[in-house]
């Protein structure tokens, strides 16, 4: 090799060196490029020398006495010129197509590839140009290398860029371009060796070549076609994954803006909501404000009730024309003052209003009733109601105070109290009188009971024994007519017998019959207070029909007319109540007047005003009537208006009054305007009209009349 | 016979109205004896032959008429004891008194008298119902008193 070769390869390689990508520093850069240059001007000038025929060069500058005819040859000074400019250009890109450098060491690559094909196959031709001295060996080789190199130093782009492609194409390109390169130079020089060794002839050397070419070539392909195949289905997996992620992410991403849209919507519309709250919230507070205004005037307006507002602490915090009337404060005087100062002395050493405060506040409200103090001293009796005002948050803010000045209320309860008490203290002394006049008259009957009974023990033997003497007299009689005595005494004893004796009988009978009857009246009345009731429901109605009945003969004998309306049931002795009813009626037929057809009537008038527990009945007739001014008189024993018209001894009334009274009721005469008498009595309804067994026993009249003024006072209350 | 006819036994107190009774039962034509006592422990004494009547001689049925209102023993409880003898339960009770109290009424029927009749008597009708008594009596054999 030709010295100047050799140290153009050295410039070229340090120029290479210098230009790598990773060498930032433009100064270095810049070397390499003169480098570069200098190894371009090299070949250049030793072309020139070669086309005007000169021996110039580098060598014969530095070499001169041992070169003898060693030159560096003309096609490698070619391949120094394309080499030294690709290196020079090695930066300079192209939009499409080669770069530059790359074209140029391609053209060196193979042009050296050439030489060296010719090297190893032996035909000389590939690496002598001309007359002129050949390329040597390494020189091809170090070509080659350079080339390779310079390729190399600029992987990113051209055709190296194909090499490097990380992906299938670099794959393939790699394998199948190293097979290319050596294959079939391996094959060539097999064929030639084995035709120069005389192994084999032309065409069979041709056929082996091509087929072990082929063969070589197919087995590549195929190995690099299954590389590529895995390659390739990697990537398609990959592709697929990447797709079905690329349309997970699409969807999620649809999602997400489906939500997003949702999201946005929701927002709107609690913006609008917030935008409405924030104009309500306005409105309100305009509202509270007229409000608040509102409420003040009212307070202010207020005199009758102190209302004022309290801090936590007790202090007077507001004001109101009715506190300065009852309490006599103007407002900026107390304002601030502790409301203690309303309390008399007692209840402040007592500590009463904290503890006001402290209930009202445990609480919730406190009430009461108490005295207060006024500015100047006297004392009133107030209504206090303190409630505890609290925020939102629970916290106590104050109190308000509601206080009335109540003392006149007091004073007027008091006075009810008293007035009450004293009614109480006259019902009780009533009562009690009641009670006593009901054992009085049980007494008193009793005492007519029991004399009564007793009289008639003697009045047997009175009727009996002038009915003897009757008997004697109408013996003695027979005597008389039976013995012949003297005409005049016979008349005369005759006469003592039918005359005097028997006159006097007479009256002694009439008396001993009117003393019975008196007897017996007195009996019956007797009978008719002691007498137990089994008190029950009645039917009136039934009653009254089994008297009219029972007096059937009587009322046709006297061509009268009884009428019966409705009658509601009553409460007590069925017996008695007939037995009243009976007289009434009775004493109606008994008494009649002649001179018009009787007309009785029995009827309902309805409850009792103002008494639901009682039945109001009449008895009517248009008979002889009773005289005002004796109707006082018509209750009372033996009592009789008409005793020449009918028999009696006047006890029925009486009696009936007596009845009626003992049920709980009243009878009394009705003044009328048509001629007769009315009479009017109340009997007690059922119980269950009233809520309340007004008789299940025998009541007594004083404990039915207190059961009554119990009943009207509200206790009963009436369930019609 | 003497030891068979009836004995009416009248109790009562009062004299008059004993002397009543006694008249117009002969007025009335009855002619049995009539043995007049008292009080209510004559009436008993003399019908279980005790006491005051220890020694009486024993006879025929009696007829008891008696007031209620005597001394000592009235006339319901002799009523009453006369009717829980066995001895005695069958002798027939005319009640014959001033009390008309119907539970009195109830009560001596209750116990077992046949009539009870208040005073003043109707004597008429009285009389009748001792006869038709005593012949009902007469009829009936009855086993002879204390024997």
């Amino acid at each position: 090799m030709n010295p100047a070769t050799a140290l153009a390869f050295i410039l070229a390689g340090c120029s290479l060196g210098l230009l790598q990508e990773q060498n930032r520093s433009r100064r270095w850069r810049r070397v390499g490029r003169m480098a570069a240059g200098t190894v371009a001007f090299v070949g250049a000038l030793k072309l020139v020398g070669y086309g005007f025929g000169w021996r110039v060069g580098l060598d014969r500058l530095l070499f001169a006495q041992r070169l003898g005819d060693n030159e560096m040859a003309p096609n490698t000074a070619a391949y120094f010129l394309l080499t030294g400019l690709a290196l020079a250009l090695l930066d300079v890109r192209t939009r499409r197509g080669l770069p530059p450098s790359q074209g140029l060491t391609l053209l060196t690559a193979v042009g050296s590839f050439l030489s060296l094909l010719g090297y190893v196959y032996g035909a000389d031709s590939l690496y002598i140009v001309g007359p002129f001295i050949p390329m040597a060996v390494n020189t091809a080789m170090l070509f080659q290398l350079l080339s390779l190199g310079i390729l190399a130093a600029r992987p990113g782009r051209g055709a190296t860029r194909v090499i490097t492609d990380p992906g299938i194409g670099g794959l393939s390109a790699r394998r199948l371009l190293l097979a290319a390169l050596v294959v079939p130079v391996v094959c060539g020089w097999l064929r030639l060796l084995g035709e120069r060794g005389g192994l084999y002839g032309g065409e069979f050397g041709v056929a082996l070549m091509v087929a072990s070419t082929t063969m070589i070539f197919a087995a590549i392909a195929w190995w690099t076609g299954a590389a590529l195949a895995r390659v390739d289905d990697q990537r398609r997996q990959s592709v697929e994954a990447l797709q079905r992620t690329a349309a997970e992410i699409h969807g999620l991403y649809e999602n997400a803006e489906r939500q997003v849209a949702q999201r946005t919507v929701e927002l709107t519309e609690a913006n609008q909501a917030l935008q409405t709250q924030i104009d309500e919230h306005r409105r309100a507070q305009l509202d509270l404000r007229q409000s608040e205004e509102r409420f003040r005037l009212l307070v202010e307006s207020i005199e009758d009730y102190a209302l004022l507002m309290l801090d936590p602490e007790g202090h007077i915090a507001s004001w109101n024309s009715g506190a300065e009337r009852i309490k006599g404060y103007r407002e900026e005087e107390i304002l601030g003052r502790h409301f203690s100062c309303f309390y008399p002395r007692e209840d402040i050493e007592d500590a009463k209003p904290e503890r006001m405060l402290e209930a009202a506040a445990a609480e919730g409200r406190v009430e009461d009733e108490g005295w207060r103090i006024r500015r100047d001293g006297a004392p009133f009796w107030a209504s206090v109601v303190i409630h505890a005002i609290r925020d939102d948050e629970g916290r106590l803010i104050g109190f308000s105070k509601v206080t009335r000045d109540i003392t006149e209320r007091r004073r007027a309860g008091e006075q009810i109290d008293e007035l009450n008490a004293q009614l109480r203290q006259r019902l009780r002394e009533l009562a009690a009188i009641n009670r006593d006049l009901e054992h009085k008259n049980q007494e008193n009957e009793m005492f007519v009971y029991s004399v009564s009974h007793d009289l008639r023990s003697p009045l047997v033997n009175l009727q009996g024994f002038s009915n003897e003497l009757r008997e004697v007299c109408s013996d003695i009689r027979s005597v008389i007519a039976d013995h012949s005595l003297p005409e005049d005494v016979q008349r005369r004893a005759l006469d003592l017998i039918d005359k005097d004796a028997a006159e006097s009988l007479h009256f002694i009978q009439s008396a001993v019959t009117r003393l019975s009857s008196i007897i017996d009246a007195l009996l019956r009345l007797s009978r008719a207070g002691r007498i137990e009731y089994q008190f029950r429901e009645v039917d009136l109605s039934a009653v009254v029909a089994r008297v009219a009945d029972a007096m059937k003969s009587t009322i046709d004998e006297k061509e009268a007319v009884v009428s019966v309306g409705e009658l509601p049931p009553v409460w007590g002795d069925a017996t008695a109540v007939e037995q009243v009813f009976a007289n009434l009626i009775g004493n109606a037929l008994k008494y009649l007047d002649p001179g018009r057809p009787g007309q009785i009537e029995i009827g309902w008038r309805g409850e009792s005003s103002g008494d639901p527990a009682h039945h109001t009945f009449y008895v009517r007739d248009n008979g002889l009537g009773i005289p005002e001014h004796q109707q006082s008189k018509a209750f009372q024993a033996f009592q009789r208006l008409h005793p020449h018209m009918a028999g009696g001894e006047g006890m029925g009334l009486t009696i009936v009054r007596r009845i009626v009274e003992r049920h709980g009721g009243q009878i009394w005469i009705e003044p009328e305007e048509t001629p007769g008498t009315t009479f009017h009595l109340t009997f007690p309804a059922p119980p269950h009209q009233c809520g309340d067994a007004l008789g299940e026993r025998a009541y007594s009249n004083t404990e039915r009349s207190e059961e009554r003024a119990r009943a009207i006072s509200g206790d009963c209350v009436s369930g019609r | 016979m003497p030891e068979q006819s009836l004995v009416i036994v009248l109790a009562e107190d009062d004299d008059g109205h004993a002397s009543l009774v006694q008249r117009n039962l002969k007025r009335a034509g009855i002619a049995n004896e009539i043995v007049r006592l008292e009080d209510g422990q004559q009436a008993l004494d003399y019908v279980r032959r005790e006491g005051e009547h220890a020694g009486r001689p024993p006879n025929g049925p009696l007829l008891l008429l008696l007031d209620i209102n005597m001394p000592r023993v009235d006339g319901v409880e002799v009523l009453r004891r006369i009717k829980a003898d066995e001895t005695t339960a069958k002798t027939p009770v005319i009640m014959l008194t001033t009390t008309d109290d119907p539970r009195e009424v109830q009560r001596c029927y209750e116990l077992g008298c046949s009539v009870y009749i208040t005073k003043p008597v109707e004597y008429e009708a009285f009389v009748e119902a001792v006869k038709r008594l005593g012949m009902f009596l007469q009829v009936v054999s009855i086993p002879p008193q204390g024997g």
